[in-house]
């Protein structure tokens, strides 16, 4: 860097330098050129740099070849509508025929099991719940039919078993659902999710991990913790307004009980449906008011809560959020995300009873492989294997991530079984969207080409990809 | 005095020669074996023309070999003394009377009616630049001096190059080197025929080390021929079987093995090469082994708190076809018969009118629906704001 002595030395008149009795020998040099200019520096004016290009629409001499390109004078698209033309889930196709004779499910059929290996629908108030959740993926193939429905899976059949079981023990059941790349992971979140909001449980979804770590919204570090942890005001308002949105049916009728000790007042608030819509509304209260409706919602008598999560990877990682330090945070001193962790890893008990459910996603994983070992860890706990697989000591592992997933289960999704295959694409059939004859013959072959039964392959093999 | 053909030989010899030769010869003519030494037997009849014509040539040959000529001449002349010896002085006598008066070469001359004047010119137009019969034989026998210098004739030549041992007598040291490869040859054949077939006495049956000898030694041997890696010496031993070490010993031991130990075989392995003679490298490997069971047995630290480092190591997989997936008889009768029973549903669907088919579903369910006119299409009104 030069110095700025040397420089403001240039801009000095020849007669000055002379009367500087420290002039250094090659100062005393430079007086004997000319100088080049003697006017005073002038430093350009801020913003007025030579832009890069006439503005938009804007008319310019054109003298070129070229005269006639045309520019396009299109209207570009608004910010955030490519975005929202990119996520949107669109749940029917006018274009589908009718199945006749496709039942819903309800919480009767789901007490009974009546309903495995067959198609069932969804009824409205749950597709709106688990709208307002964001639990319908834009990549699942909801718009190739006329209505949202689901096959009820073996998996499924065991997520209800476990949900009954925290009904009637007050559990609380932490599951990782671990699978191949579209197995029907978030399908089958999806469906536990479904069955919570009919069995009048307390939603709260984290629909996309990714949204929370990526450093995509607002962050501060939280007065008084230690080890310092950090909220995210904009995004915890938002999943208060998606908890309101979702569970209005079942807050709306829970009254709180317990003094909210809030420093907003909390005269106007009767219902916790209230109390998340005011959180919503404030996101610089957004967590304590979070932990207040969570304290509510814990007390005794209170229903189960579902707990769930989607893309668990990116919890189980440096988040892309930099301390003061400059050094990344770690996903789990980001308060929503430690909140979740703490209730999947069994260090906080869901007094009431409920479910904690982590679907990993196939298609859009960060490396994780203390998560990845962990997964393993449980499947071969599962199966009762003697020799666990053990960590390599002389490698780097997450240890927080270890230490949190140490003894969570896994559910693990296989492909389906011929029936069941068969039960699907009958039902894609009876759609209209798979123009064949539905015989053992074809179920077999889709199957197989589906690496044996896995069914977003199955799905994309006969319906997405039909000529 | 030197003929025309000779004078043609010494022209060819005054070229200078670009290198010396290997060997310097002493002679013009190669080395031969020598001829008989035994004296020509005079005939009786002293005025044969044609014993006197033997003769000259017999002695020609023996002047074309001045070394040999001038080591028979003694001998040669000591034979003739005794031969006269033997011959009666009076018989003698009348021999040399029988010689002619003008008996001499110029008389022959003159007989055959030669002209010599005619010939003497001719010998004086040779004779002007004509060398000396000593300079003629230097010429001829002695090798031209290699030429001293650095012109043209000498670009891209090696100077000494010559063997100095070798004198022109003898086949060269490559030929004596293929004879010695070929006696060597020679003798180890010998050696396969007659001394291999008895070393099948010493053979020794294999016996399976004992539990006592643990360490399995590998030397090496290159039969005879020197080699770097002879003096090495290799030594594996199971770790299982080191004697009266407990599971704690032999996991110490193990994790002082590093990277010789293999995990999949249970076996280490080191080898020694740093000394010069293989008993000292086997001895050194010995006493490395003696040590280490010594501190795996002894030493304070249990090295417990320290994991095992197979880093190392990388297990070759094996994959094994599942024995579930092989097509028994019985399993082919059970898939069979499954097929027929899934075919059976199906007709049996397909009968009753159940059997699900997408296409036909959609053909009826779009006859069944009412046919909505197709919209008429009205072309736009023409005006200035056209539609892009």
């Amino acid at each position: 860097m030069p110095s700025s002595v040397c420089l403001r030395r240039l801009s000095l008149a020849p007669s000055d330098l002379t009367a500087h009795a420290m002039a250094s020998r090659s100062l005393l040099a430079y007086t004997q050129t000319a100088s080049f200019s003697q006017s005073a520096p002038l430093s350009a004016k801020p913003g007025q740099g030579k832009p890069a290009g006439p503005a938009r629409g804007e008319r310019t001499l054109n003298l070129g070849k070229n005269k006639k390109v045309q520019r396009d004078m299109g209207k570009r698209p608004a910010p955030g509508e490519r975005k929202a033309l990119r996520k949107r889930v669109v749940l029917s196709n006018t274009n589908a025929l009718v199945v006749e004779g496709l039942n819903d499910l309800t919480v009767g059929n789901i007490e009974t099991g009546d309903m495995q290996g067959q198609v069932v629908g969804l009824s409205e108030p749950v597709i709106d719940s688990l709208r307002a959740v964001e639990a319908f993926k834009a990549t699942q193939g909801w718009h190739l039919f006329r209505r949202p429905a689901m096959l009820m899976r073996r998996e499924t059949t065991q997520v209800s078993a476990l949900m009954r079981d925290v009904e009637t023990r007050k559990k609380t059941v932490r599951r990782i659902l671990a699978g191949d790349r579209a197995s029907g992971k978030s399908t089958l979140l999806l469906q536990g999710l479904a069955m919570a909001f009919m069995k009048k449980w307390v939603v709260i979804s984290i629909p996309d991990a990714k949204d929370i770590v990526s450093a995509h919204t607002e962050y501060a570090p939280l007065p008084g913790s230690n080890p310092l942890q950090y909220t995210q005001n904009a995004y915890t308002a938002n999943l208060l307004a998606q908890i309101a949105k979702a569970n209005s049916e079942v807050l709306s009728k829970l009254l709180p009980g317990t003094d909210l000790k809030l420093p907003i007042p909390t005269n106007r608030i009767t219902t916790l449906a209230d109390l998340a819509v005011l959180g919503s509304k404030n996101p610089e209260l957004s967590w304590p008011i979070f932990n207040a409706l969570w304290t509510e919602l814990t007390q005794p008598g209170r229903p189960p809560i579902m707990l769930a999560v989607d893309g668990l990877a990116h919890m189980m990682a440096p988040s892309a959020y930099l301390s003061a330090e400059a050094k990344p945070i770690h996903a789990h001193d980001l308060v929503v995300v430690r909140h979740f962790v703490d209730h999947l890893s069994g260090k906080s008990a869901l007094p009431n009873g409920g479910m904690v459910l982590a679907a990993t996603s196939g298609s859009n994983q960060p490396g994780s492989p203390a998560l990845k070992f962990s997964v393993q860890l449980a499947e071969a706990r599962a199966q009762g294997a003697t020799d666990l697989p053990m960590w390599n000591p002389y490698q780097l592992v997450d240890q927080r991530v270890m230490e949190v997933l140490k003894d969570v289960d896994t559910l693990k999704l296989h492909g389906l079984d011929k029936r069941d295959a068969r039960t699907i694409m009958e039902y894609y059939a009876a759609s209209g969207m798979l123009r064949k004859q539905v015989d053992e013959p074809l179920v077999s072959q889709w199957w197989t080409l589906a690496g044996n039964g896995n069914i977003g392959e199955l799905e994309k093999g006969s319906v997405k990809m039909r000529a | 005095m030197a003929t025309i053909a000779r004078r043609l030989v010494l022209c060819a010899r005054r070229c200078p020669v670009p290198t010396a030769p290997r060997y310097t010869p002493l002679s013009a003519i190669p080395w031969q074996r020598r001829l008989s030494t035994t004296a020509p037997r005079r005939d009786e009849n002293p005025n044969d023309d044609a014993r006197d014509k033997r003769l000259e040539e017999f002695t020609k040959g023996i002047e074309l070999d001045a070394d040999t000529q001038d080591e028979s001449d003694d001998q040669g002349v000591r034979r003739f003394l005794d031969a006269l010896s033997t011959v009666h002085p009076d018989a003698l006598m009348k021999e040399l009377d029988a010689i002619p008066e003008g008996f001499d070469d110029d008389a022959g001359d003159e007989v055959a009616g030669v002209d010599r004047e005619a010939l003497g010119r001719l010998y004086e137009e040779y004779d002007q630049e004509a060398l000396s019969d000593e300079e003629e034989y230097n010429m001829l026998t002695k090798a031209p001096e290699p030429r001293v210098g650095n012109d043209f004739w000498d670009s891209g030549e090696d100077e000494h190059l010559g063997d100095e041992d070798y004198f022109g007598d003898d086949i060269s040291a490559l030929g004596h080197g293929e004879l010695e490869q070929h006696r060597e040859l020679r003798e180890y054949a010998r050696l396969a025929a007659w001394e291999l077939p008895l070393l099948s006495k010493l053979a020794r049956p294999f016996e399976v080390p004992s539990t006592s000898q643990p360490l399995r030694f590998r030397y090496t041997t290159y039969l005879g021929e020197e080699h770097p890696a002879a003096k090495k010496v290799v030594v594996e031993f199971c770790t299982s079987d080191m004697p009266g070490l407990t599971q704690l010993q032999r996991d110490k031991l193990i994790k002082m093995a590093g990277s010789r130990y293999n995990p999949s075989t249970d076996i280490v392995k080191m080898s020694c090469e740093m000394f010069g003679t293989q008993a000292q490298n086997k001895r050194y490997l010995r006493d490395t082994v003696n040590n280490l069971v010594k501190e795996a047995r002894e030493g304070k630290d249990t090295f417990a708190d320290v994991p095992f480092d197979f880093r190392h190591h990388k297990p070759k997989a094996r994959f094994e076809f599942p024995k579930e997936w092989i097509l028994t008889p019985e399993r082919k009768k059970y898939l069979e018969s499954k097929r027929l029973h899934q075919l059976e549903l199906d007709s049996g669907l397909k009968q009753s009118g159940n059997l699900l088919d997408g296409a036909k579903l959609v053909e009826r369910v779009l006859s069944s629906q009412v046919q909505i006119p197709e919209p008429e299409m009205v072309e736009a009104a023409r005006g200035k704001q056209r539609l892009r």
